[in-house]
């Protein structure tokens, strides 16, 4: 090819690229995907099921999902009032600790996500604690996940017993910080 | 043009005698198999995950003969050194580029359409031999013309991924071009991630680069209506028409690059 | 008439090295010019850059500077190709076809139609001893001669002008050879330009009008071989008969090396500057009688021998003057090295 022919070809090339992001763009304006997104997520409701497909690459599918919880979080947070629904976190954040059970940021922040008041967080305490007893049913000594569950029952459900409770099994975990003792007390 | 199309029809031939032919068959078995062992199992809903299944496999079969195929087009002929009697002939680069494409893209059509026709097949005897009450439930119908939509969409992710493949095959090895367009592809369907990028991250820069990515990679997450012709769900004619518009005009994109690449070529 | 080939100042640089790329000349402004109706033999040594040249024409690869005419239209004219033909050295086509597909598939590049591409395709492979039974056989299942057959049928498939041969006799049985000479020689009768490389020179001094040795990317020579070869009479080549011993040994200081043919006869070899006729005048006084006398001539292999050597020295001077890395100590050791190769 000539030089000239070489020059036409690049630049033709450039604006095929252009337009395919035009149109990419385009559609993406007229016909939004997050709908699809989330019938994809919806689509494999399961942990164990989508670990089966992800073959070897579980911990890099928990990523994936984790991010995509983030997103889906920090996007209902963002939307207006009407959109904040909330209703895939949980399926997500469940999935990711499925495919990764010793993901400890996905607990623990999930369940704060999950955990926090409505319209800042999905106001679901109860699936906050369900998402931590996972972990712990992963990592049975893990105090982090203990402490998680009894600030729960202590600034959501409002239920200093069971806020005790969760503190002392904390504090009897090993690692867990010797301080813990007094606050024990003071419940 | 007459060179382009004898180009293709060898590469059609190649394909044939590589025996290419066997993956139908055994996706056909796959695929019987499949539904004899699910309608064990479940009772009513098999013909959905038959679809499901059936697509699927259209969809990673194809995938296997772009890449497979894809990354020998060029590399092969010039490995072999068959290229040096062939570019004597009166056909320039670019013809040659654009015959193997047209060459490749000719086998997956040959293939995706048996697949397709198998898969079919399957659905009507699944149909026809379950009861109507059942029938009544599902989401969509046993044998449903929908299902091309999906089938379109695969075919033309899949002639994006053979240029992608075409375009490695152009300048490095088979296996790093085969490394590079799996990469790609993988990248293509996590796609939608990086455009919501900015949900997550406040820094500038960072959700500036992830939306340069998602334009510039290759957006295969768009062509996948699987789940939606599977339960029903609308896919409008506008979105198949924009999305195919997008992959003809990347696809032209990558043939032109992989032309200029290899117009400045020597074969050593 | 316009040169059939014109290779003007052709120059191609390779990049070698693995990290630091540098580059390695493997062809240096090679200047020739063919003309149409010529058997032009392109010779020289391995790695002289025969092959670079063919290739370069073929447009395979692109030259460093320089350019080149085939048919009056530059290199890459697309249209030029229909009237050329192009073995490659060693040639290699696609196992999972057989010899007719093959020829068939490039017969349809050509713009032949279905029927004359089977007519052509037929033919030719008669034409270069493929049987029938042989012809539906996959490549893969073809030894090497054959598939030089193959490449030697495919390079013709377009009746070309022009017709490129890169070593057309390698991998060939003495039969094949000897076809291929045949070819080659019909070729010429048809009027058409064929351009050959070979390092037999049996076969050049067999075939060609005219030819060109290259030695280390350089034309180290070129003309018609009787030219080449009348400038290089190295002797003459005296043979007589019914003469007596005494006569020989009067005359030995003059004489180079005697040879007993049979009883009487000798075959004397006398050196260039010396004046036969004396000699010969001398030796019919003491009653011998002429049998022959022929100039003694290079034979293309003696030529292309010392030709050469010489640009091999050439080079090497050349190096040693250019770089003051190597000093006076290991150019010695180079030609230690090289008078030990000479010797071998
Ligand atoms: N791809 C390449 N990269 C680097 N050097 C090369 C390459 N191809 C050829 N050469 C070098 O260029 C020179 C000329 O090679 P060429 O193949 O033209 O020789 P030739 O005359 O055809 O030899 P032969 O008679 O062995 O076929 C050689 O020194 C060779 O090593
Ligand atoms: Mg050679």
């Amino acid at each position: 090819m000539t030089r000239a022919g070489i020059a036409g070809a690049l630049l033709l090339a450039a604006v095929s690229l252009g337009a395919a992001v035009a149109l990419q763009a385009a559609r993406d304006a007229r016909y939004p995907r997050e709908q699809a997104l989330e019938r994809a997520v919806m689509y494999v409701r399961s942990g164990p099921a989508l670990r089966r497909i992800v073959l070897s690459f579980d911990a890099l599918a928990a990523d994936v999902y984790w991010i995509r919880a983030l997103q889906h979080y920090g996007g209902d947070r963002r939307a207006a009032q009407s959109g904040r629904r909330y209703e895939l976190l949980y399926p997500l954040l469940d999935i990711t600790t499925s495919l990764d059970p010793y993901f400890t940021i996905a607990y623990r922040f999930g369940a704060i996500f999950l955990a926090e008041p409505y319209s800042g967080g999905a106001g679901r305490p109860d699936q906050a604690v369900a998402l931590l007893r996972k972990g712990i049913a992963a990592q049975p000594t893990k105090w982090q996940y203990f402490h998680d569950i009894a600030f729960v029952h202590y600034w959501q459900l409002r239920d200093m017993h069971a806020a005790a409770k969760w503190f002392r099994m904390a504090a009897e975990q090993p690692g867990a910080p010797t301080g813990w003792s007094r606050l024990r007390l003071r419940c | 043009m007459r060179a382009i199309s004898w180009i293709a029809v060898n590469v059609f031939k190649e394909s044939v005698r590589d025996r290419v032919p066997y993956s139908l068959v055994l996706f056909a078995v796959l695929l019987m198999g499949a539904s004899y062992l699910i309608g064990q199992l479940t009772a009513g809903q098999d013909v959905k995950i038959i679809k499901d299944l059936g697509l699927a496999a259209i969809a990673i079969f194809g995938l296997f003969i772009a890449i497979f195929i894809g990354i020998g087009l060029v590399s092969k002929e010039v490995e072999r050194r068959s290229i040096y009697p062939l570019l004597a002939k009166p056909i320039s680069r670019p013809q040659f580029i654009v015959g193997k494409y047209a060459g490749l893209v000719l086998t997956l059509a040959a293939n995706v359409a048996v697949m397709t026709l198998a898969l079919y097949a399957v659905l009507a005897y699944l149909t026809y031999t379950e009861s109507p009450e059942f029938r009544d439930a599902w989401d969509a119908p046993g044998v449903d013309p929908q299902m091309l939509k999906a089938i379109v969409l695969i075919f033309v992710e899949l002639m994006v991924v053979t240029a992608i493949a075409l375009l490695f095959s152009t300048f490095s090895t088979p296996i790093l071009a085969a490394a590079l367009t799996f990469g790609l592809y993988v990248a293509g369907h996590f796609n939608t991630d990086l455009r919501n990028f900015d949900q997550v991250v406040e820094s500038r820069p960072a959700v500036l680069l992830a939306r340069a990515a998602y334009h510039v990679l290759p957006d295969l997450s768009a062509f996948d209506v699987k789940t939606e012709v599977v339960h029903g769900l609308p896919v409008t004619f506008g979105y198949i028409g924009t999305t195919l518009a997008y992959g003809l005009a990347y696809i032209t994109a990558l043939i032109l690059t992989s032309v200029v690449i290899f117009s400045r070529r020597d074969f050593k | 008439m316009a040169a059939a080939i014109r290779i003007d100042a052709l120059t191609k640089d390779y990049w070698v090295g693995f990290w630091r790329k540098r580059p390695y000349r493997a062809l240096d402004t090679l200047s020739l010019e063919v003309q149409p109706g010529e058997v032009f033999g392109f010779l020289g040594p391995n790695g002289a850059g025969k092959t670079t040249t063919l290739k370069l024409l073929m447009q395979l690869i692109f030259p460093t500077s320089g350019q080149a005419e085939i048919l009056g239209r530059p290199l890459g004219d697309v249209g030029a190709r229909q009237r050329i033909g192009y073995l490659p050295e060693n040639p290699s086509f696609y196992d999972y076809l057989t010899a007719e597909e093959l020829l068939q598939y490039y017969a349809r590049l050509f713009g032949y139609s279905g029927t004359d591409a089977r007519r052509r395709t037929a033919t030719l492979l008669d034409r270069v001893g493929i049987g029938a039974e042989r012809r539906g056989q996959q490549l893969r299942k073809y030894s090497k001669g054959m598939v030089q057959r193959v490449g030697i049928a495919q390079a013709l498939l377009n009746d070309p002008d022009v017709i490129f041969l890169d070593e057309p006799m390698s991998g060939l049985d003495p039969l094949g050879r000897r076809d291929v000479r045949a070819l080659i020689l019909e070729l010429r009768d048809e009027g058409r330009t064929v351009f050959f490389s070979s390092h037999i020179l049996a076969d050049a001094e067999a075939l060609c009008n005219r030819v060109a040795v290259v030695s280390g990317g350089r034309l180290a020579a070129e003309g018609r071989l009787s030219e080449i070869l009348a400038f290089q009479a190295r002797g003459w080549e005296l043979v007589v008969a019914d003469v007596r011993p005494e006569v020989l040994a009067r005359l030995a200081p003059q004489i180079r090396r005697s040879t007993g043919i049979a009883a009487h006869r000798y075959a004397l070899e006398l050196p260039i500057e010396s004046r036969p006729a004396a000699i010969l005048s001398e030796l019919v006084a003491a009653g011998a009688t002429l049998v022959s006398l022929n100039p003694l001539r290079d034979t293309l292999e003696d030529f292309f021998v010392r030709r050469v050597a010489e640009m091999r020295d050439e080079a090497r001077e050349g190096y040693g003057g250019n770089h003051r890395m190597s000093g006076a100590g290991a150019r010695e050791g180079a030609q230690k090295d090289d008078e030990g190769h000479a010797r071998d």
